[in-house]
């Protein structure tokens, strides 16, 4: 036989096959167009706009400055103006703010006279990307303060360099600080000399977890992979095991209900779920010195809500397909891949573009990061974190509710 | 008193009509056989007795109820597949354990009324085997006691001998005898023209309709040459 023949004739069965089996279609041609245009814009984004508040002692013309160029810069957005130290924990709590600028007294004149940076930033650092992102940012524009107090570029020269103490003052740039500029360039030039570095840095506190753990950072996200692993890929799997073995229909020929199946199918996944809660507590406690600042109790009952969302959302997928495999890639696509990348794990939510937001903020691994990140890092209470546990609990219903509905309307004698 | 009893009962699955108004009634202890070809329509009539589907039009009680109790019906009635009637991965006990409960039975009845059944098959040896580490003869005849567990009036038999060699196909007759002897009615559908002689009475079944009925005896009399098989294809010339 002709093997060019053969392979004809196999490719076009197989082409036969996928247009006649309509979610081979739609894995293969809808949904690469749903990835790239979701996760395109996702995976693009930087992290912009965050929330700052400022606490300015100095109302200096320098720390106006400072904070000129913090508003016009893209990474930050002024929302609100502390009056007093004992503000900044409390200021965290409120408007998603993420960054504390304080500004002591006598800044502009440490600058100018003793070119000492008399800057303290307090950042939340229970999101360790956004935290790295604003110090960046905050150092870029430091750095640019400082440089505008040196004198202008000189071709053949480096832009920053020893100047002798009698340059000039004229040259200066800084007309307003004429008296103490050429201090503050000899204290900038010293302070390049001797700690190698272009500029003098702000002082940093990070926040909520303080040592920028690395070890802390994928925790709630490897969390949700467990849950969505355990309780919606391996729940579904087996709901669609028993439609693979024909033993549902077995079982829906006894008295058996949908919702005592259901029920009784979750309740092994639960239990493991729960065992896995403790697990990942006593591994990230006593492996990386993760400890959850809240209540341990709200820490147990975000993550038994998120377990049993999952779950919900596994029943949900196997309601709509017949095959394990077909469970398996929904999962995957649908709940797992979107909880990772647009739940605020890897990317803010804030940043993305409205209609993500929206899309994100029905995805219940947002509502669990946000409450984790509170709980574990921050200490929140009940209080702050209610509305994202009845997200979890509210969606759950409304999920299984669905799931029921479709394997009563797809199960009962029609 | 009937456990069965139709009313010109028909199901349609859009222009196809799978099961064209059937009426046919099954007494107590009575083995009715369903007999036809592939696609005649026995399997949808079963799935309607059972509860599972609607019917399109007609009217039926099964084991007392009405035909859209079907939660009363499911309760009170035994079904047993070609396939797919053991979870295959638990022991035989533990079938017999998970069945049961789901039918209401306590734990001591479930011991009781189990070892009965794995004594009369005589398989107590393998009662904690894995149901599939044992031969499909085994198989179906343990499904057949899990399914007569809860003790039903009825027990409906969907092709129960399909793929079985002929001693097990023989042995689980003698249990189907028996469980009839017992008062147990039984619906049972086939198309292995032998077993139509053990039912007491057949009902044949082509294009969704019963196209005679009697007893074994009176069908093999009105079949050409004696044989039933004439009945459905004539005999090569």
């Amino acid at each position: 036989m002709n093997p060019l023949k053969g392979i004809g004739a196999i490719a076009a069965k197989e082409a036969r096959h996928i247009r006649r089996d309509r979610r081979s279609m739609l894995i293969l041609f809808a949904l690469p167009a749903v990835i790239v245009g979701i996760f395109g814009f996702v995976l693009s984004f930087e992290i912009e706009n965050n929330a700052v508040a400022v606490l300015n002692q100095d109302r200096g013309a320098l720390s106006r400055k400072l904070l000129h160029k913090t508003e016009v810069s893209r990474t930050f957005r002024l929302v609100e103006e502390l009056s007093a130290t004992a503000d900044i924990h409390q200021a965290f709590s409120r408007e998603d703010i993420k960054m504390v600028i304080v500004i002591p007294p006598g800044f502009s004149r440490a600058l100018t006279q003793e070119g000492r940076l008399d800057l303290h930033l307090w950042l939340d650092a229970s999101e360790p990307k956004v935290a790295w992102t604003m110090e960046r940012g905050m150092k870029n524009i430091t750095g640019e303060l400082l440089r505008d107090l040196l004198p202008p570029y000189v071709p053949g020269n480096l832009p920053i360099r020893p100047l002798p103490v009698s340059t000039p003052l004229a040259d200066a740039r800084q007309t307003e600080h004429l008296p103490t500029v050429a201090l503050a360039q000899k204290a900038l030039v010293q302070n390049t000399l001797t700690q190698n570095a272009l500029t003098p840095e702000p002082v940093i506190h990070f926040l909520y977890n303080p040592t920028l753990k690395k070890e802390a950072m994928p925790i709630p996200g490897l969390i949700m992979v467990i849950f969505i692993l355990v309780s919606s890929i391996m729940l579904s799997i087996s709901i669609n095991k028993e439609k693979e073995h024909g033993t549902a229909r077995l079982l829906n020929l006894t008295p058996l209900g949908t919702s005592s199946m259901l029920l009784g199918k979750t309740i092994p996944y639960l239990v493991i779920s729960v065992f896995h809660i403790l697990t990942v507590w006593l591994l990230s406690r006593h492996l990386f010195g993760v400890t959850v600042a809240g209540s341990g109790v709200h820490y147990f009952v975000l993550c038994v809500l998120f377990a049993l969302n999952a779950m919900t959302f596994g029943i949900l997928i196997s309601s709509l397909v017949t095959r394990q495999l077909e469970a398996l890639i929904i999962c995957w696509l649908f709940l797992f891949i979107p909880n990772i990348f647009l739940s605020g794990f890897i990317f803010p939510v804030l940043n993305m573009p409205a209609f993500m937001r929206g899309l994100a903020g029905l995805l219940p691994g947002t509502s669990f990061i946000e409450a984790y990140r509170g709980i574990v890092f921050r200490g929140t209470g009940l209080a702050e974190n209610a509305s994202c546990l009845s997200f979890l609990a509210a969606e759950g219903v409304v999920v299984l509710g669905m799931a029921i509905l479709i394997m009563k309307l797809r199960h009962n004698p029609r | 008193m009937d456990l069965v009893s139709t009313s010109e009962l028909t199901r349609c699955f859009g222009d196809f009509v799978a099961v064209n108004k059937v009426s046919v009634r099954v007494g107590q202890g009575e083995i009715l056989g369903l007999l036809g070809c592939n696609g005649a329509g026995k399997t949808t009539l079963i799935r309607m007795l059972c509860g599972l589907l609607k019917p399109t039009s007609g009217t039926a009680r099964v084991a007392g109820f009405d035909l859209h109790q079907t939660e009363m019906i499911k309760q009170h009635i035994g079904y047993m597949g070609q396939h797919f009637s053991l979870f295959d991965d638990l022991t035989v006990l533990e079938n017999m354990e998970f069945f049961g409960t789901i039918y209401g039975m306590g734990r001591k009845a479930i011991r009781a009324e189990g070892s009965l059944w794995l004594e009369r098959l005589g398989v107590s040896s393998q009662a904690r085997c894995l149901v599939k580490t044992l031969p499909s003869g085994w198989r179906q005849a343990l499904a057949f006691s899990v399914a007569m567990l809860h003790q039903p009036g009825l027990v409906f038999l969907d092709e129960p001998t399909s793929g079985l060699d002929s001693v097990s196909r023989r042995k689980l007759w003698n249990l189907i005898y028996t469980a009839a002897a017992g008062g147990t009615s039984v619906v049972v559908s086939t198309h292995y023209l032998d077993e139509a002689s053990y039912c007491h009475r057949i009902a044949i079944m082509e294009q969704g309709r019963i196209r005679l009925e009697g007893t074994p005896e009176h069908l093999r009399q009105e079949a050409p040459g004696h044989q039933l098989i004439n009945l459905f294809a004539p005999r090569p010339a």
